[in-house]
């Protein structure tokens, strides 16, 4: 599961944010950033686990650069909060391996839980954000929808495993 | 870096970049880590106040019998909300049930108990404590303690039974045994005649003897006594470890066992040497007492490589003067000569040999040019053998294919002599 989590969260990470540069048109900068992202991937398949603190710092730095030129907030935000739990996942990746078989379904279910909770608290700061700046769009509100369902879901799976 | 320095970089990284552009989006980019930050460190751990209290089902076992190790940790602090406890063991203990590491949430003054089941191979372990890791949700805060627990195990080396083993000392002690003591007296085997004397038993007189002398005689018996006896194990790496982990000294220690078993069986009194990393002695001793000893002393035997034992070291001042000396090593080509000179300083010597050829050859595979190899190293060892054999030294060499319950009934059964004559009836019928 953590996996399966992992590798989402890195393609929408670096996902998010190269859309958040396409939508400005700069293109080659989002390819750099799609690059970033399959680069990412194949360094979690290969378990470079310092691959991922490099890869947030990148992407954190990105959507700051991208915040200043002014470029939609709302997507760059959030790659930077998929970078994150990314980020948290490699780490708790690595831990897992020395954890106990049987303790490990529920510590999962509950940290990944947990995650999806801090990204809808992010995705609902960045909400705000974009609806002072009346940037709110249809699709911003589909991921924002996609996140709370996901959120609800790990919270209900968090307790049966409990 | 730590996780923790990292993130409050980026944090100072985000409000400054945020306050030097007067950039509000750049400072909400910088929420996300904070929350994160703060969920992390809201539970964190503070002091840790716990206590380990661990028992063991059994602390001394056989090889592959199964023992239940029960953990109790008792937190006398604040709630910790994950603490990881990792409980370390040793290469030749294998956990069978359950686990010995443990992650939970621990409750102000709550307490927690698991257990877990093992099994091992020869080895001694001191359960010295238990590793435990508190931290956050997130892994922000670590912090690591060392708990303390007592308990250990002796987990004995595995046991071949064999019944007799023939030794021929120069010299027996005065207690009755079964080793011949070149001596007449009461026994069993006939040892010769003498006149009859007074107080003599009508049934040890010889009738025909006397019949043809003008006086009486008495049948003698050959005495049996005790002996002394000397076990030297050899425990060098360099001839008892190959590689990929594999070593020929476990079979050692089963024909030490074995033969330190049969002997003090039979009323001997013996000693054993082992040295490897360090000389370890086990002083000379009778019985079942000693028995429990030697076995303690040859769990805890270990290969090693010292400095001190670069060639075969057999103290003499150790071993009683015409004892009997048992050397259980793989041999090397380096030994032959301090072998000789203990010959010639008298000392009966037996070497059990476990064939170390043989026991790589197996490992290796059936490739020619292994079985070319293991061809020529046989040869090599067999004319070693046979200028120990040159010697007077009896030696059984072993293949540790074969149980040395069987090998030690054909070759260490029968007196030498008996054996000898065995094998040249048995080549002059073919």
């Amino acid at each position: 599961m953590t996996n399966i989590a992992l590798t989402i969260s890195i393609m929408l990470g670096t996902g998010l944010i190269a859309r958040g540069w396409n939508l400005a048109g700069l293109d080659n900068f989002a390819l750099w950033f799609i690059a970033l992202g399959i680069i990412w991937l194949i360094a979690q398949y290969n378990h470079w686990g310092w691959f991922s603190a490099a890869a947030l710092l990148a992407v954190i730095l990105a959507a700051c650069a991208g915040l200043w030129l002014g470029l939609h907030a709302g997507w760059l935000i959030a790659g930077s909060i998929f970078s994150l739990i990314a980020w948290d996942l490699t780490d708790f990746r690595h831990k897992k391996l020395t954890l106990p078989k049987h303790d490990l379904r529920g510590i999962e279910q509950r940290h990944i839980a947990r995650l999806s909770f801090l990204a809808l608290a992010g995705l609902i700061f960045a909400t705000l954000l974009l609806l002072l700046r009346r940037q709110f769009t249809s699709d911003w509100g589909i991921l924002l929808g996609v996140m709370a369902v996901n959120s609800f879901t790990q919270f209900i799976f968090g307790l049966r495993v409990k | 870096m730590s996780r923790i320095a990292l993130l409050a970089a980026l944090i100072y990284i985000l409000i400054i970049a945020g306050i030097g552009t007067l950039n509000g989006s750049v400072l909400t980019l910088a929420l996300p880590l904070v929350i994160y930050l703060l969920a992390g460190l809201w539970r964190g751990p503070e002091k840790l106040e716990l206590s380990a209290e661990r028992t063991i089902s059994s602390e001394r076992i056989a090889p592959g019998e199964i023992i239940t190790v029960s953990l109790t940790v008792t937190n006398h602090g604040e709630t910790l909300n994950q603490v990881t406890f990792h409980d370390p063991l040793p290469d030749f203990l294998e956990i069978i049930e359950g686990s010995n590491n443990r992650i939970a949430k621990l409750p102000a003054h709550g307490s927690l108990s698991w257990s877990y089941s093992l099994r091992g191979r020869r080895g001694f372990h001191t359960f010295s404590g238990l590793y435990l890791q508190a931290e956050d949700n997130f892994g922000l805060v670590i912090k690591r303690k060392f708990l303390p627990t007592s308990g250990q195990v002796l987990v004995l080396p595995s046991v071949a039974r064999v019944r007799r083993i023939v030794i021929q000392p120069r010299q027996t002690r005065v207690y009755s045994g079964v080793i011949p003591a070149h001596q007449g007296g009461t026994g069993i085997e006939f040892f010769g005649l003498r006149s009859y004397q007074m107080g003599d038993s009508p049934h040890h007189i010889n009738w025909r003897a006397s019949a043809r002398g003008n006086s009486l005689y008495t049948n003698e018996y050959e005495q049996e006594r005790v002996a002394d006896v000397g076990i030297v194990l050899d425990g060098r790496s360099r001839i008892n470890d190959f590689g990929d982990r594999s070593s020929i000294f476990d079979d050692s220690v089963l024909a030490a066992v074995a033969v330190s078993s049969a002997l003090l069986a039979e009323g001997n009194r013996v000693g054993l040497l082992i040295y490897g990393d360090r000389a370890r002695w086990t002083s000379p001793g009778f019985g079942k007492r000693q028995r429990e000893r030697i076995m303690q002393n040859l769990a805890l035997s270990k290969t090693g490589e010292s400095q001190n034992f670069k060639s075969l070291f057999i103290p003499r001042r150790m071993f009683p003067t015409n004892s009997q000396i048992i050397l259980i090593s793989p041999l090397h080509e380096d030994d032959l000569p301090l072998l000789a000179q203990l010959r010639r300083s008298g000392y009966p010597l037996m070497v059990i040999s476990p064939d170390p050829v043989t026991f790589e050859a197996r490992r290796l595979g059936n490739s020619g040019s292994v079985q070319m190899a293991a061809r020529i190293a046989r040869l090599e060892r067999e004319i070693m053998l046979r200028k120990l054999r040159g010697l007077g030294i009896q030696v059984v060499n072993w293949n540790t294919a074969m149980p040395f319950d069987q090998v030690a009934r054909a070759a260490l059964s029968r007196p030498v002599t008996f054996l000898r004559a065995m094998r040249s009836e048995r080549g002059g019928r073919s």
